[in-house]
């Protein structure tokens, strides 16, 4: 009776111990750190001959034949995995590039468990970067975008770019600084001193204007030689990418949209027979829109107030910085430069791409729900004619150490 | 103090409730008021706490009118004998349905999230069998669960949705004030359906040890949970907006994914999120399961309840079964709840005063006839 007992016990032990059905070990899955999704497009024949040196091949372990020209394939996805071997020293290559074609990134991934002994896992990815091709094509980037979202895996913390070119040519670059291209992006998008050259790029916040109106802003990552660059961005609307912002550009945006990191800004100051070079440390502290109720047209104001720093006068004894008047002076030159390039910006985006990504639809909608319904329908033709005015403020509040 | 005698303390209760009233229904909640109300899914979720908190009132003065009397001796006494059991076999099969499709709600997000590869039958059962495991014991193992947890899950629960508060946007929340008020009580029953649970406390109610306490239980349950739930709606429409939360199906579950934990020594949080979750669901079907079994035995006349514990186990299993994906999961179990809940919750507790009154007019007439 007992050795029932204790047999009964067992079997019944057996059946809690069932938990470990979808574990994985860890050096079974092979941990995507960024992605990089381009449209497939044949590549002309001879290329690979001359283009790419012993090394580089051996660097980037591509497709083991070149795939034909087939309907699936759609879409080129590069894989850029980390090289364990490289962090305990025993390999020269920092990361290991899979490409891939396929008709959708969910099929794709699982066709490349062909061609690598690990299980593809997109639950550490950091960054995300978007061809101009794909994101030219409303359709293909609402796939990909979806399939983004769709899995639960992948954070809504995860960074997003596009790369004027391929995504692949910029995953391929292995930046000097640390040559993890995967961890190098994903540091380069964190980094709290970042100039507000470029937007926030996080997925989540993508998400959020892409499903309230179709329409956003998306930084935009340029590979060098031996480094990557995230500056700039790129419009899109209703889905589509249509044309990029650039550098200083995207900091009027920035600032106009109230997302704007500190950064500097340098301004020419007429002294008495010669002119300074002055560049200014700022700091954005508000941007808020002011509805004008004047008037029947929309007319919104942008009000801006900046704080500031000066970062670099002239060596000369007769300069003096503590004089209240040039520091009066200094600020209206911020104040004018500042205005105008957000006025730039602005007549940009009205009469150039016609899109709202300035935040004024956000704007109305939240603080004028008696006016918004009027124009939500056709926001897209009434916005090119609203009148945008700007107003800003800046206090310098510091000099440095020197008069 | 060790001796299972079936009796349990005015905190048990109230701990009790509040993890049954926290069950499904907190995954969809923002998305759902949001469809309803948009901006002004708070002022929507305070009127219909209200609304909940005036029922479970109902449920308490019921209970403490009958003091430690089974729920099936209540119904008998003021409705009479026959409609009791066709009162009783009703509950019954709400409890049992509603388990169902709690359970399969639960393992749908469980094989999302945790376990994709485990077949959800596989998760049923491993479920079912520690529900049905914990009911066998009957309430007071219940009770003193929640009293060791309820404490650090409070703080655990606070200091997660602290962090979702990290990066938000609070002009999401305007406009406020702009749905019309036709559309505001249309979206109520949602809101009440969001409070569901309190009903327990009828089933609950004879094992309570200072029944004078009852009518309180409910109010002060569904309040706590109403604040949950408030900064809960709060969390999630700062962090997507309006439109991104309508597009999400578990928008609390996605609201966690946002959170960054400095020096990202830990990744995806949501999966702590899962696992209290998974625990705060135990506590929803536990409960309602042991609430089943026990009207089973009252209804058949059995002094115990446990014979009727495993009997249950393949019926909640086939129910859960019963709907083939997820998009159909939530539609049966609307449909189920639209034609048991409003009897349940309303029309039977409002059977009860009436059957009260009537009786104590009938005795009036007795005492001024003799």
């Amino acid at each position: 009776m007992k050795k029932h007992m204790i047999l009964l016990a067992l079997l019944m032990m057996t059946s809690a111990f069932t938990g470990c059905w979808d574990a994985i070990e860890i050096d079974q899955r092979g941990y995507v750190m960024s992605l990089g999704i381009d449209k497939y497009e044949i590549p002309p024949p001879g290329k690979s001959e001359e283009g790419n040196s012993p090394e580089e091949e051996a660097a980037v372990p591509t497709m083991a034949h070149i795939p034909e020209d087939n309907p699936r394939n759609r879409f080129s996805f590069t894989y850029v995995i980390p090289n364990v071997e490289f962090l305990v020293g025993e390999s020269e290559n920092p990361n290991i590039l899979y490409n891939t074609v396929g008709e959708n990134l969910y099929s794709a991934s699982r066709i490349l468990t062909t061609r690598i002994n690990k299980q593809v896992f997109f639950g550490h990815m950091k960054v995300l970067v978007i061809g101009e091709t794909v994101a030219r094509d409303p359709d293909m980037l609402r796939e990909v975008l979806d399939a983004i979202e769709r899995d639960q895996f992948i954070s809504r913390r995860i960074s997003v770019a596009i790369a004027p070119d391929t995504a692949r040519g910029v995953l391929e670059v292995e930046p000097l600084i640390n040559p993890m291209t995967g961890q190098f992006m994903a540091d380069l998008f964190r980094n709290k001193d970042r100039s507000p050259r470029s937007g926030g790029g996080i997925m989540g916040d993508v998400f959020e204007e892409l499903h309230r109106w179709g329409n956003t802003v998306i930084p935009r990552v340029i590979p060098g030689e031996e480094d990557i660059k995230v500056a700039g961005s790129a419009v899109i609307k209703n889905y589509r990418l249509i044309g990029w912002l650039g550098e200083v550009e995207t900091r009027a945006l920035e600032i106009i949209r109230g997302t704007a990191r500190p950064g500097g800004l340098t301004v020419k100051h007429q002294g008495k027979d010669e002119e300074h070079i002055v560049p200014i440390d700022l700091i954005y502290l508000s941007s808020e829109f002011k509805l004008d109720k004047t008037s029947d047209k929309i007319r919104v104001i942008k009000e801006v107030k900046t704080t500031g720093e000066v970062k670099q006068f002239i060596l000369d004894p007769h300069q003096d910085l503590m004089e209240p008047q040039l520091i009066r002076e200094l600020e209206a030159l911020v104040c004018e430069k500042i205005k105008k390039e957000m006025k730039e910006t602005i007549r940009k985006l009205q009469e150039e791409f016609q899109v709202d990504v300035l935040g004024v639809d956000h704007y109305l909608s939240k603080y004028h729900p008696k006016l918004w319904p009027e124009v939500e329908e056709d926001w897209d033709e009434v916005f090119p004619h609203i009148e945008i005015n700007v107003d800003v403020e800046t206090k310098i509040r510091r000099v440095g150490l020197t008069k | 103090m060790y001796s299972n005698n079936d009796r349990i303390t005015y905190y048990q209760i109230i701990n009790i409730l509040v993890l049954t009233l926290i069950g499904v229904g907190v995954l969809t909640l923002p998305r759902e008021l949001i469809g309803m109300a948009k901006t002004d899914g708070w002022l929507l979720l305070i009127i219909g706490g209200t609304i909940s908190m005036g029922i479970a009132y109902i449920h308490g003065y019921i209970i403490k009118a009958f003091p430690r009397k089974k729920y099936f001796d209540i119904l008998s006494l003021t409705l009479t004998k026959p409609i009791a059991y066709l009162f009783s076999v009703f509950f019954i099969i709400y409890l049992v349905g509603t388990n169902g499709f709690l359970l399969r709600i639960l393992a749908e997000v469980i094989k999302v999230f945790l376990l994709p590869r485990t077949p959800i039958e596989v998760i049923f059962i491993g479920m079912l069998f520690v529900v049905a495991y914990s009911a066998r014991l009957g309430i007071e193992p219940l009770g003193r669960i929640t009293n060791i947890l309820f404490p650090g899950l409070i703080v655990f629960v606070i200091a997660m949705f602290a962090l979702t508060f990290a990066n938000v946007d609070f002009t999401n929340l305007l406009p406020i004030f702009q749905t019309p008020p036709d559309q505001m009580l249309r979206g109520l029953n949602i809101v009440v359906f969001s409070f569901l649970g309190f009903e327990l406390l009828l089933v609950f109610g004879a094992f309570l040890d200072k029944p004078q306490k009852a009518p309180r239980i409910g109010p002060i349950a569904v309040f706590l949970v109403l604040i949950v739930y408030l900064i809960l709606n709060l969390s999630v429409l700062a962090n997507f907006g309006v439109y991104n939360t309508e597009r999400l199906i578990w928008p609390t579950l996605s609201v966690f994914e946002t959170i960054e934990f400095p020096g990202a020594f830990i990744e995806n949080v949501q999966i702590i999120i899962m696992s209290i979750w998974v625990y705060t669901i135990f506590m929803t079907i536990a409960p309602m399961y042991l609430a089943s079994s026990i009207l089973m035995g009252q209804v058949m006349g059995g002094r115990e309840q446990n014979y009727f514990v495993l009997p249950l186990v393949p019926i909640v299993y086939f129910v859960a079964l019963y709907s083939d994906s997820i998009a159909d999961v939530y539609k049966d179990f609307g449909t189920f709840s639209d034609y048991t809940v409003y009897f349940i919750v309303l029309g039977m507790p409002i059977a009860i005063l009436i059957g009260m009154m009537v009786r104590k007019m009938l005795k009036n007439k007795d005492n001024q006839s003799t």
